[in-house]
C-alpha cells in the first residue's frame, strides 16, 4: 500500500507528456521544418519561372570558366541547374562600365527591415538606375521595378557570386559560350544614330561600356564606297539577344545608303559597323567626352575638321618641300631573313613594297632618296647603318611590320636618339591616321639601325602582320600605298616644322 | 514495481524529443552553412581578386608578363616553395615561373643556365643557345615584350644580398649582340613604357 502510495505520488509529480505538450513539440518541430523549407526554397537560388523572361538558355553543362571582357575570372563557376552560371566577377565589373557598392538605403524595397540591409548591394551604371540585388534572392530591383533573375546572387568563400545570364541584359552585356567552354561576358555595341548637324552628316555609335583607347579600327573601300569600324572586344547589341547575325541597324540619310552591323570576329568578339555610301566620303573621328559614345563626321573629300582624326585618300601635301634632302629608306629584312610571317604573307615582301612606294612619294616631293635594298636581298644591320652614314643622309626611315599574336594590332613608330623624337612624332601621327588602325604611339627602343645611324632615324611598324585582319589589309596594294603616303606626309611635316 | 515502471514508460515524448533535437541540429548546421546574415558588405567595394593567398613564409615575386595587347601586366605570385631568399635563387625562380605561366613568350627550348651579379648592380642572365632563335625574335612587339618582361621582373626582385639595376643577357657565357633587330650588347635598365597602365 505504501509502495502503491509512493507510486501514486510519483505519478503526480513526474513530468509526463500530455496531449498539450505533444502538441507544443509538434508545433515547434513543424515550425522548424517550415522555416528550413522556406529558407531552402529561397536559397536553392534557381528560379525557373524567370525563363519566360530570358528565353532559351543554352546548355550550361559545358561551361568551364567565365571571362569578362577578355579577362578570365580565376574562380571556377557554379552552375545552377540549366538556369544560370554564378561567378564572382564583381572586381571585373569595371570592364563592363559598372561597379558594385554597398546599397544606398533609399533604394531598398519598401518594408525591408533594417536587419536585412546588409544582404543588399547595388551595381552602378552611369546615367542609369542602379541594379539592387539581395544575396539569396532571385530578384533584382531597377528603378523601383522588380526584375526576376534566373538565379540569386550568393555569398560564398568571401566573394559575391553573380548570375551571369541574368545580369547580362541588365548590364547591356552579351553572354555567349565559346566552343572551348568559356562563358564570355562582353560589353556590346548598343545602337547607331545618323543625323545632320549644320549640314554635316554625323554618325554616333553608343556602347554599353567605355571604349578603351585604340579599340576601334577603321577602314574604307572606294568600290563599292564604304567606311567601316571594328569595335574590338565588343559583342553585338542592338537587342540582338546574344545573336550574332548581321543586320541593317539604320536606314541611312543623304550620302549614307544604310548602316549595317555584324559580328566580324568571335571569341574574342569584334563588332563591325559598316556605312554603305552612295559615293566615296572622308571620315573624321570626333573626340567625345562620354567614352561610351563614338562619333564620326562624314565630309566631302578634301575637307578638314579641327580636333578630328581624318581618314582620307589625299596625296601627301608639300610637293617640292623636300628639295635638297637626302633620305635613306630602309626596307626591313630581305633574302633569307623573311621577317615576321603572317598566315598568308611575309613581312619582307610588304616592307619592300611599302618602301618602294614611299620612295616614289618622297622623290615626287623633291627629295634625293636612297634605298638600302630595292629587291629581295639580305643586308646586315651593320650594312644598313654604314650605308646611311656614308651617304650623310638627313633622314633615315626603316619600314617594318609588327608581330605578336593574332589579337594585338595597331601602328607604332620607334626612335632612339633624342634628335629623332620630333621626326618620330610626325611620322607616327600621319601614319596612324593613314592606317586607320589603333595608334600605339611613339616609343623608344634600342633597335640597331636607329641606334647607330648618325641622322634623325625612325623605325615604323605600320601594322601587325600577325593579326589576320591587319594582314588582310596590308595585302591590299591600295592599303600599302596609304601607309607609304602617311609616312611621306609625316616626313614632309617634320621637314616643314623642324628643318 | 516492475509493472509500475513499465506502465510509466511512454515512448512518444522521447521520440519527439529526439526528433526535435535532430531538427535543431540540422537547423543549426543549415544556418551555419547558408547564412547570409553575416555578410559584410564592405567586402563588396573591395572584392577579392580571386587570387590565392600567399603564404607568409614564401617570397613574393613581382612578374611582368605580356598581355594580349602586347603590353606588360604586373602581377604578384608566391615563389615556389623552398625558394631561398637570396637574389640568384629568386631570379631563377622568377624566370622558371614566367616560363611556366607564359611559355609562348620565350623561344622554344630556352633554359636559364646561370645568374651572376655584378658590383654595378648588373644581373647577368646566361641562357642556352635556344634563346637567340632568329625565328622567335620577329616584330618589335614580340621582341620588346620578351626582353622587358625579363628585365622588369628581374630588377623588381627584392632581396637582401643584391638589388639589380640592370640586366645583361648572355648566351652560353658570351655576350649577345642582337636579338632580332634589337641591340642587346649592353645591359638593359627596366622600362615602364611597356607596362599597361589600365
Amino acid at each position: 500500500m505504501k509502495h502503491r502510495n509512493s507510486s501514486s505520488t510519483n505519478r503526480v509529480h513526474t513530468p509526463v507528456l500530455r496531449p498539450t505538450h505533444a502538441g507544443f513539440f509538434l508545433l515547434v518541430f513543424c515550425s522548424l521544418l517550415f522555416t528550413l523549407a522556406a529558407h531552402a526554397d529561397k536559397n536553392t537560388i534557381g528560379n525557373p519561372e524567370a525563363l519566360s523572361v530570358y528565353g532559351d538558355i543554352p546548355d550550361l553543362g559545358g561551361v568551364r570558366n567565365v571571362s569578362v571582357s577578355g579577362h578570365e575570372v580565376r574562380a571556377l563557376p557554379m552552375r545552377v541547374g540549366n538556369l544560370d552560371i554564378l561567378s564572382p566577377f564583381t572586381s571585373s565589373l569595371s570592364l563592363l562600365g559598372a561597379s558594385a557598392t554597398q546599397v544606398n538605403t533609399s533604394y531598398l524595397p519598401k518594408g525591408t527591415p533594417s536587419s536585412k540591409k546588409d544582404e543588399f548591394f547595388q551595381i552602378n551604371i552611369p546615367k542609369q538606375a542602379p541594379i539592387i540585388l539581395q544575396i539569396g534572392n532571385a530578384v533584382a530591383y531597377v528603378g523601383g521595378r522588380r526584375k526576376p533573375l534566373l538565379a540569386a546572387p550568393l555569398y560564398s568563400k568571401g566573394q559575391i557570386w553573380l548570375p551571369v545570364f541574368s545580369l547580362a541584359p541588365l548590364l547591356g552585356a552579351s553572354a555567349r559560350i565559346a566552343p572551348d567552354g568559356t562563358l564570355h561576358l562582353n560589353p556590346t555595341v548598343q545602337s547607331v544614330n545618323v543625323f545632320e548637324v549644320k549640314g554635316t552628316l554625323t554618325v554616333t555609335v553608343s556602347t554599353s561600356a567605355p571604349i578603351p583607347a585604340g579599340k576601334v579600327l577603321m577602314g574604307t573601300t572606294d568600290s563599292p564606297p564604304k567606311i567601316y569600324f571594328d569595335f574590338q572586344g565588343f559583342s553585338m547589341g542592338f537587342n540582338a539577344n546574344n545573336s550574332s547575325d548581321e543586320r541593317v541597324v539604320d536606314k541611312g540619310k543623304d550620302e549614307i545608303d544604310q548602316v549595317r552591323a555584324g559580328l566580324f570576329q568571335s571569341f574574342p568578339d569584334t563588332t563591325r559597323i559598316v556605312l554603305d555610301l552612295k559615293k566615296p566620303m572622308q571620315a573624321a573621328v570626333q573626340p567625345m567626352p562620354d567614352k561610351r559614345l563614338f562619333a564620326l563626321l562624314l565630309l566631302s573629300p578634301g575637307t578638314s575638321t579641327p580636333g578630328a582624326t581624318t581618314i582620307s585618300n589625299d596625296q601627301p601635301t608639300g610637293n617640292g618641300s623636300l628639295k635638297g634632302m637626302t633620305i635613306v629608306v630602309d626596307a626591313g629584312h630581305g633574302g633569307h631573313d623573311s621577317g615576321a610571317p603572317g598566315k598568308k604573307s611575309l613581312e619582307k615582301n610588304h616592307a619592300l613594297d611599302i618602301a618602294k612606294r614611299l620612295t616614289r612619294y618622297l622623290r615626287s616631293m623633291g627629295a634625293r632618296v636612297l634605298m638600302t635594298r630595292d629587291d629581295d636581298t639580305f643586308i646586315s644591320l651593320q650594312g644598313r647603318v654604314a650605308f646611311a652614314n656614308s651617304h650623310k643622309a638627313d633622314i633615315f626611315i626603316s619600314v617594318h611590320l609588327n608581330s605578336f599574336n593574332n589579337t594585338a594590332g595597331g601602328t607604332e613608330t620607334y626612335y632612339y636618339t633624342s634628335h629623332s623624337k620630333a621626326l618620330a612624332n610626325e611620322v607616327q601621327r600621319s601614319l596612324a591616321a593613314a592606317s586607320g588602325l589603333s595608334n600605339r604611339g611613339v616609343k623608344t627602343a634600342r633597335y640597331y639601325v636607329i641606334r647607330h645611324t648618325n641622322m634623325p632615324a625612325v623605325l615604323t611598324e605600320s601594322c601587325f602582320i600577325s593579326n589576320p585582319h591587319e594582314e588582310d589589309l596590308v595585302m591590299q596594294p591600295g592599303y600599302r600605298d596609304k601607309l607609304a603616303r602617311g609616312m611621306a606626309q609625316g616626313i614632309a611635316n617634320y621637314v616643314k616644322k623642324y628643318r | 514495481m516492475t509493472q509500475d515502471n513499465k506502465s510509466n514508460f511512454r515512448p512518444l515524448p522521447f521520440l519527439l524529443m529526439i526528433v526535435v533535437l535532430i531538427a535543431l541540429a540540422a537547423g543549426g548546421w543549415w544556418v551555419k552553412t547558408h547564412s547570409t546574415d553575416t555578410l559584410n558588405t564592405a567586402g563588396i567595394t573591395t572584392p577579392s581578386t580571386g587570387q590565392t593567398g600567399i603564404d607568409a613564409t614564401q617570397h613574393e615575386l613581382t612578374l611582368y608578363l605580356p598581355n594580349n595587347n602586347a603590353m606588360l601586366e604586373k602581377s604578384s605570385v608566391a615563389a615556389p616553395t623552398g625558394t631561398a631568399s637570396d637574389f640568384v635563387s629568386q631570379a631563377k625562380a622568377a624566370i622558371a615561373v614566367m616560363q611556366e605561366k607564359s611559355p609562348d613568350d620565350f623561344p622554344s627550348g630556352t633554359q636559364l643556365l646561370d645568374v651572376k651579379t655584378g658590383g654595378d648592380g648588373t644581373a647577368v642572365l646566361n641562357f642556352n643557345a635556344k634563346f637567340t632563335d632568329g625565328q622567335f625574335w620577329q616584330g618589335s612587339a614580340r621582341t620588346n615584350m620578351t626582353i622587358y618582361s625579363i628585365v622588369n621582373t628581374i630588377t623588381a626582385i627584392s632581396a637582401d644580398d643584391f638589388q639589380a639595376q640592370q640586366v645583361q643577357f648572355q648566351v652560353e657565357g658570351k655576350p649577345i649582340e642582337v636579338l632580332g633587330e634589337f641591340d642587346a650588347h649592353d645591359p638593359l635598365e627596366p622600362d615602364m613604357q611597356w607596362v599597361d597602365q589600365h
